[in-house]
């Protein structure tokens, strides 16, 4: 992974300064944004389905 | 039943009626059809002509009335005399022969049993979750259907509603004076959820309903889906949808469609209720359930 890109950097980062306890909050980052990219793809917006009138 | 829960809702309903509007807004049955939100027109060309309907919990009736205008047998009940006497208003103003009131607490059997027929489709959006007894409520609703009939269920989302849950308190703690800034940010939350607060009678029954209301329980998909699994409901499909990758269009299948909507795994459901945090946040987190009871 080359030190130019975003997560290279990163990965640099956390092996220079050993900061290891970062790594489960990225990866739950990373699990919620995945869940929240697939939960809003497809279906058309539906708006006003509780207030009908 | 009357529960503690029931008589709380009972007295609020009564002073509050809900949805609410001004009844000089609908004249002509013109009127309502064009007051009609897109999606009220959906459920209505979702369900047959010659469907007999009832909508349990019918508060001030629009649905119901809206129903009834090309339809012989629409039924709307409801517990609440305050939201019923502004439904018979209604009624007779727009003389809605097809459109029949009755005062019915759904969570009693008796009274249900008491409507002496069944229904083709069974419509209960937004009610039982005001009752304290959601499952027990479906149950009952269900003795209403007739076997092969559609039932929709609507409630609030346990996730969905989160935002809400977050506009109530600012609303009960920041913004409780009666300010004009905190009067407009309170007109925005409401006009965030009905787009106009133009009928003020309607504003305030929404108001109330969603800010003020002294009862309410939130509720997964994955509950929605035991209660149907174990009534011998199918499962059609749920708005918004709880599928993923489904582009299906609600304004050409309709709501009572099986074509893409497949049933929702753990890991849709999982997804689709943390994108409803933010997709459903403007209606509280409200969802509708559709399915069709086996024959």
């Amino acid at each position: 992974m080359g030190s130019d890109t975003l997560l290279g950097e990163l990965w640099e980062f956390l092996k220079v300064r050993k900061a290891w306890w970062i790594t489960p909050i990225i990866v739950m980052l990373i699990l919620v944004a995945v869940l929240l990219v697939l939960g809003q793809t497809g279906g058309s917006a539906s708006p006003f389905i509780y207030a009908l009138f | 039943m009357v529960t503690e829960a029931g008589k709380r809702v009972q007295e609020f309903y009564n002073k509050t009626p809900f949805p609410d509007y001004e009844l000089e807004r609908f004249k002509t049955k013109e009127d309502l059809r064009i007051a009609a939100y897109p999606f009220a027109e959906i459920l209505d060309r979702s369900i047959p002509e010659n469907a007999s309907i009832i909508d349990v919990g019918t508060g001030t009736g629009q649905l119901s009335a809206f129903l009834s205008l090309r339809r012989k047998c629409v039924w709307g009940i409801d517990f609440s005399d305050g939201s019923l006497s502004k439904a018979r208003k209604l009624k007779e103003q727009l003389k809605l022969k097809s459109w029949t009131l009755k005062k019915v607490d759904l969570l009693d059997t008796e009274q249900i049993e008491a409507i002496g027929r069944k229904f083709d489709y069974v419509l209960c959006m937004g009610v039982l979750h005001h009752t304290g007894y959601t499952h027990q409520g479906f149950e009952n609703i269900l003795r209403l259907l007739k076997p092969g009939g559609y039932i929709g269920v609507g409630l609030y989302n346990t996730y969905g509603r989160i935002p809400l849950q977050i506009r109530k308190f600012l609303a009960k703690t920041i913004f409780k004076n009666n300010n004009i800034l905190n009067n407009t940010i309170k007109d925005w939350f409401i006009r965030m959820q009905i787009g106009n607060i133009e009928d003020k009678e309607r504003a305030r029954g929404w108001w109330s309903d969603q800010y003020l209301h002294p009862y309410e329980t939130t509720h997964s998909v994955g509950e929605v889906l035991k209660w149907f699994k174990g009534n011998q409901i199918d499962f059609y499909q749920t708005v918004p949808s709880s599928t993923l990758f489904d582009d299906t269009s609600l304004e050409t299948a309709g709501v009572w469609n099986t074509t893409s909507q497949k049933y929702p795994s753990f890991l849709a459901r999982i997804c689709k209720q943390i994108a409803w945090i933010w997709q459903t946040h403007q209606e509280g987190g409200y969802w509708i359930t559709f399915g069709k009871k086996k024959i």
